[in-house]
């Protein structure tokens, strides 16, 4: 029993039980109450975990509460103070959590050479889950209180409803403070069509998670990503391309859950990708790719250092205001991934296609061509070959990329093993065909009602079988 | 006021979708169980990753299931896989005694003592022989041996339920012919390099000829090994788990596997560790009265009848198998009262 309900998994049975629990509690105990199970329902999810995880959320959640407070109450230079001291404590605690165990060694080692303690000690502190997303969260609060944008929360189990809220704990979406407070305060009434939404997003995001990024999970070569070059180029390429697919599938599998286990509260929560597979550009594509980040980074990282330079010098064709800004805000979003050179890689690559667009935006004479399908599969081979350092450190990475122009023999392409993965990627794009095609994340429910069953029924078969066969992956992005 | 406000009726899609679904599988249980899908879908699956093990596993029903009685399971590593040929020990056991047997191969490769217990009594519950012959070399006792073969076959779900440990997925491999037929589709899409080994109805795979790895190679192969090599208290403790179920109605052997001599030449660890091994295996199968044959004391196969360092060649398992069925005419009788 305890071992059904420990470190609960948003795809794991333990739950989904607990989800159920939890909509059942909410909705005998009186509207007022609400919020407060929900809160409950957190921590307790949290402790599946473990029990310091709960307790750094509860100290973390009350100190920022008393922040935004003190930025709110003070005047004048005090509020930035305030401001800046908050932002600095987040950070200082993702990065304590996130890069303590790796430094801890180098740092005793010294502080014993010092004499400031008898022997080189070695501690055990393990990240808390979902860090560097309530984080993020908790920076925007903070900001948005600051910028005068919504007022400080006097109610200190909404705010910490707002940074533990459980379907979003683990990897988001990073929700922004007013979107969700607002919500809390709202009559959350939750009807028949919202129920069917909600288990709709349910459904495919579990299908995305079991039958699209597990199934490719099982079946990526072992070593494709410790040792790109025991591979053929035409391998590296195949298997780049379809792990490309279950990275995304993986986490709008997870989002799509999320979502729909909120709603079923009556808490809708933000999207995070909207068909990235089909972007016409790299701009674009950010726009579509883990939106609730790159909305997060555009609104407190990129425009306030684009502000900043436009102060400096206002042109609009200065290189600088256009470079310096995507630039900047990449390498951010690298570092947020991790502190580590090959994140920063990643982040400065992606940051310099963005600034290579913009610039060519702001000198382009005539009106852009429009849009072909080339400039999708361009865009996605490109974004598919610079990405390599998010799943590769830095030496693996040049062997990828040396790997993929090495031209070969062909190898391992036998319909038995490419099946799978094909099945796995045409799933992927008939659902984000769908989606763009009815223009409604939903859009399922708007297809004949035999259809919709015959894929209700075929979708459950092969999630029972896939669940039996596999092993369930854990998600990428908990690890961030 | 209410914050739940679901009218009836709601999830009729949802219904109607699992009811078809129960339909579709009822009908596929059907259709699994005709011989068109055995056609169509050969290979089954119970849910483990050895390669050999659902082989085997098949093959042995579907001959338990055509012919009704085995008499005599034959277990251990890939040397008795590739090593001893069923219908040559029935043949000679025949010849020699007037008797017939049934004898079936269950070699599977990387076994260890370990798993050997309760492999057999999972063989004993669904098979019912009356003989269960493991073969077993000093190379099984190492700690490097090879214990992750041991857990692809213990962490099956169909495996586990034999022993009484229950699952869904455990039963219905053991009930259902489509789950396993599904299953066995999945492991074909997965695992194609199963077929690489081709193993016959009675559980049989043949090596032929000489391998064309040098001896030297060979050897560096198995370095770990042979460097490392002692007796475990954990191994030992499987065969005392296999000996355990010698008894009025379920006889077990327990046969030395046929050594390559380099390994004797080349390692003086194997070589000073062999009396060890010998005398472990006389002391244990005389405390549980089974009987024992250590066959580096009687037989010497050839240079040309071994396919590598490892494994017999074909000729080198007729004649092991042979001598086994002499073997066997001495120390073994059929019972009848076994079977169902």
């Amino acid at each position: 029993m305890v071992q059904f309900f420990s470190s609960l998994s948003i795809t794991s049975t333990g739950f989904f039980v607990f989800a159920l629990i939890i909509f059942g509690i909410y909705y005998l105990v009186p509207k007022k109450a609400q919020n407060l199970v929900l809160l409950l329902a957190s921590y307790v999810f949290c402790v599946t975990w473990a029990w310091d995880f709960a307790a750094v959320l509860i100290g973390f959640s009350v100190v920022n509460y008393f922040f935004a407070l003190k930025i709110s109450a003070a005047i004048d230079k005090s509020r930035l103070r305030w401001l800046w001291v908050g932002i600095v404590l987040n950070v200082g605690v993702l990065l304590f959590y996130k890069y303590f165990d790796q430094t801890q060694y180098f740092l005793f080692k010294a502080l014993f050479r010092l004499g400031l303690i008898p022997a080189q000690m070695e501690l055990r502190i393990l990240q808390p889950i979902g860090i560097s997303f309530y984080v993020l969260q908790a920076i925007s609060y903070l900001v948005d209180v600051h910028r005068r944008q919504i007022p400080a929360n006097r109610n200190l189990l909404e705010v910490s409803l707002y940074l533990s809220y459980f379907p979003k704990l683990m990897a988001g979406p990073i929700e922004r403070a007013q979107n969700f407070f607002d919500q809390l305060h709202a009559n959350r009434v939750v009807d028949n069509q919202q129920v069917t939404d909600s288990l709709l997003r349910i459904f495919v995001g579990l299908c995305r998670k079991i039958l699209i990024a597990d199934t490719i999970a099982q079946l990526l070569p072992s070593g494709l990503f410790a040792n790109p070059l025991v591979f053929s180029f035409s391998d590296l390429i195949f298997w780049w391309f379809v792990s490309g697919i279950m990275i995304y599938n993986d986490f709008a599998g997870y989002t799509g859950i999320a979502r729909g286990i909120s709603g079923l509260f009556g808490i809708q929560l933000s999207p995070n990708f909207e068909q990235p597979f089909f972007s016409t550009g790299f701009l674009d594509f950010w726009n579509r790719w883990h939106m609730s980040l790159s909305n997060w980074l555009r609104d407190y990282v990129y425009l306030p250092v684009s502000r900043a330079m436009l102060r400096r010098n206002p042109s609009g064709r200065y290189l600088p205001n256009l470079i310096i800004p995507p630039l900047v805000t990449m390498i951010v979003s690298g570092i947020w991934h991790g502190a580590t050179l090959h994140f920063i890689l990643w982040g400065f690559m992606n940051g310099l296609l963005q600034a290579w667009e913009r610039v060519d935006k702001a000198f382009r004479k005539s009106a852009p061509p429009p849009v072909s399908r080339w400039a999708v599969v361009g865009t996605i081979l490109v974004l598919l070959l610079i990405n390599a350092p998010f799943r590769l450190d830095i030496p693996q990475t040049f062997a990828f990329w040396t790997g993929i122009f090495r031209w070969g023999p062909f190898q391992t392409f036998t319909a038995a093993s490419t099946l799978k993965p094909l099945f796995a990627v045409a799933l992927s794009f008939y659902l984000d065909w769908k989606h763009l095609a009815t223009r409604d994340e939903l859009g399922l429910l708007r297809l004949p009602k035999r259809t919709q069953i015959f894929l209700l029924a075929a979708g459950m078969f092969l999630l029972f079988l896939a669940t039996r066969q596999q092993i369930a992956a854990p998600f990428i992005y908990q690890e961030f | 006021m209410k914050t739940l406000r679901i009218t009836l009726p709601i999830g009729r899609t949802f219904f109607q979708a699992a009811l078809s679904l129960l339909v579709f599988c009822a009908a596929l249980e059907l259709f699994a169980q005709t011989p068109v899908s055995k056609f169509l879908f050969p290979r089954v699956s119970y849910g483990s990753s050895h390669p050999h093990f659902e082989i085997q596993l098949s093959r042995l029903r579907d001959r338990y299931a055509k012919e009704g009685k085995i008499d005599c399971i034959f277990i251990g590593n890939s040397q008795v896989l590739y090593g001893i040929d069923p219908s040559i020990v029935e043949q000679v056991y025949q010849e020699k005694t007037g008797r017939s047997i049934r004898c079936q191969n269950f070699g599977l490769g990387g076994l260890t003592p370990l798993t050997s217990g309760p492999l057999s009594k999972m063989l004993i519950r669904n098979f019912h022989p009356s003989l269960i012959v493991f073969e077993t070399g000093v190379l099984d006792y190492s700690p490097s041996s090879m214990e992750g073969t041991d857990e692809s076959i213990m962490s099956s779900p169909w495996m586990k339920y034999q022993l009484g440990d229950f699952s869904l997925d455990g039963w219905l491999y053991e009930n259902s012919y489509a789950f396993r037929m599904v299953a066995g589709i999945d492991r074909t899409l997965k695992y194609i390099e199963e077929s690489n080994t081709h193993i016959e109805w009675n559980g049989h795979a043949e090596l032929s000829g000489q391998t064309s790895t040098s001896i030297e190679d060979q050897v560096k192969f198995f370095e770990t090994a042979l460097n490392t090599l002692e007796i475990t208290d954990r191994q030992v403790g499987g065969l005392e788990s296999l000996l355990s179920l010698n008894s009025s109605e379920v006889q077990v052997v327990i046969i030395e596997t046929p050594t390559h001599p380099t390994f004797y030449q080349i390692k003086r660890r194997v070589r000073n560790l062999y009396p060890t091994f010998e005398s472990m295996l006389i002391s244990k199968t005389s405390q549980a009265g089974a009987d024992l044959w250590l066959t580096r004391a009687e037989i010497e196969f050839p240079v040309e009848e071994w396919h590598d360092l490892a494994h017999l060649n074909e000729e080198g398992a007729a004649n092991f198998s042979r001598q086994i069925g002499y073997f066997l005419s001495n120390v073994y009788m059929p019972r009848q009262s076994n079977n169902p």
